[in-house]
C-alpha cells in the first residue's frame, strides 16, 4: 500500500497507523510523512513534560522522529507503532536529561528514591473536586497547573506517569520502555499518582467539605497491605 | 505466628479492608486489576470510608485530567526545520521503495 491508495476523499484520519507503516517501511516518504504529522504533538507534548524546557522538546522531538526514520526497516509491529515512539521519546529524554547532568546514560533503576524509609505519603488534603474534569479542562490556568503539579514530580515518577497514565501504556511496556523492573513501575506509579492527587485536590478541591484525614497510616512501598507499618 | 497470606485470601480479617490496606491496593484499584476475592473486602470499605472513596475519585480525575488535556502546538519555525531533516534523513536513511 502506498499513500496514493489512501481515499480518494484525502480522509487520512480512517487509515491506521499499520497501513502507513507498511507503506513507509516500502519506501512510502509521504505514508511516513502523514505518521509524523499524526503523533508530532502527542510526542511534542510528552517531551515537554519529560523534559520541563521547549528547547530540549524540540531537541527530543526531533530525534525522536529521525530515529525512526532509521530504524524503521527494524520495526516489526511486535508493539504499535506510538508506542514504539513513545518509547523511544523517553530514551531520548531520558538520555538527555543525564548528559546535562554529567551522568552516565544507564537505567532509571538505579535511583529508587521510595523516600528515606519507602513509605507511600498518606493523603492528607482530601475532598471531593467543585468541578468535573471536562469542565476544569477547559481553561486556561488547568492546564499551567497540570504543568507545574509535573514538574514537581521527581523524574523517575513523572516519566512513569507520564507513559502508564496519559500515554495509555502497559506497566510491561512502562517497565521495558524505562527499563525499570515492574514492581518499580506500580511504586513510582502510586507515588506519582498520590502526589499529583494531592496537589491537583489542594487546587480543586471544595473546602468547605473537606475530610480530615482519619489517622497518619503509611504503607511501605512494594509491602503487601498486611506489612502496613502503623505510624 | 500466622502464616503468610496468599494474594487470593481475604484481607483485613472479619471486620473488613482497613484505610492503609486500601492504599496499598489503591493502584490496582483504579486500574480494575484487583482479585475479584480481594475486592470484595475493599468494596465494603469503600462503601462505609468517604475519604478512601473520595481518593480513588481524585485520582482517577486526575488521571482523566492529564489524559484530555490540550494538545501541544509545535512551534511553526522548529516543525518546518524538523521536516527538513527527516526529509534529508529519509533520502540517507530511509527504507528502499521496494519494486
Amino acid at each position: 500500500m502506498t499513500a496514493m491508495d489512501l481515499p480518494a476523499d484525502n480522509s487520512t484520519a480512517e487509515v491506521k497507523d499499520a497501513d502507513l507503516v507498511r507503506a513507509a517501511r516500502n519506501g512510502d516518504l509521504d505514508a511516513f510523512d502523514l505518521l509524523v504529522k499524526r503523533h508530532e504533538r502527542r510526542i511534542y507534548g510528552l517531551a515537554r513534560r519529560l523534559t520541563g524546557s521547549d528547547h530540549d522538546a524540540q531537541d527530543v522531538t526531533q530525534q525522536t522522529f529521525l530515529s525512526a526514520v532509521k530504524n524503521l526497516s527494524g520495526f516489526r509491529g511486535a508493539a504499535a507503532f506510538s508506542t514504539w515512539l513513545t518509547t523511544i521519546a523517553a530514551n531520548t529524554a531520558f538520555k538527555l536529561a543525564r548528559k546535562r547532568r554529567g551522568l552516565p546514560t544507564t537505567s532509571l533503576d538505579a535511583a529508587t528514591d521510595f523516600g528515606e524509609d519507602g513509605r507511600i505519603p498518606h493523603p492528607e488534603y482530601i475532598a471531593d473536586w467543585r468541578e468535573a474534569p471536562d469542565r476544569l479542562a477547559q481553561r486556561a490556568e488547568t492546564h499551567r497547573l497540570l504543568d507545574a503539579a509535573i514538574a514537581e514530580l521527581d523524574p523517575g515518577h513523572r516519566a512513569v506517569f507520564l507513559l502508564r497514565d496519559v500515554e495509555d501504556l502497559s506497566v510491561r511496556e512502562t517497565a521495558k520502555a524505562l527499563k525499570l523492573s515492574e514492581a518499580n513501575v506500580k511504586v513510582r506509579l502510586l507515588r506519582a499518582r498520590m502526589q499529583l492527587r494531592e496537589r491537583l485536590t489542594r487546587a480543586f478541591g471544595d473546602r468547605m467539605r473537606r475530610y480530615k484525614p482519619d489517622r497518619h497510616i503509611h504503607v511501605r512501598a512494594g509491602a503487601d497491605a498486611e506489612e502496613a507499618v502503623h505510624a | 505466628m500466622p502464616s503468610k497470606r496468599s494474594k487470593t485470601h481475604s484481607i483485613g480479617g472479619k471486620h473488613g479492608a482497613t484505610c492503609d490496606e486500601f492504599l496499598a491496593l489503591l493502584n490496582a484499584y483504579v486500574d480494575g486489576g484487583v482479585d475479584p476475592a480481594v475486592c470484595k473486602d475493599l468494596e465494603p470499605h469503600l462503601a462505609k470510608c468517604n475519604p478512601c472513596r473520595v481518593v480513588v475519585d481524585n485520582v482517577r480525575k486526575t488521571i482523566t485530567l492529564f489524559r484530555n488535556d490540550a494538545p501541544c502546538e509545535l512551534p511553526m519555525a522548529f516543525r518546518d526545520r524538523m521536516h527538513v531533516a527527516l526529509r534529508k534523513c529519509w533520502k540517507k536513511h530511509g527504507p528502499q521503495r521496494r519494486r
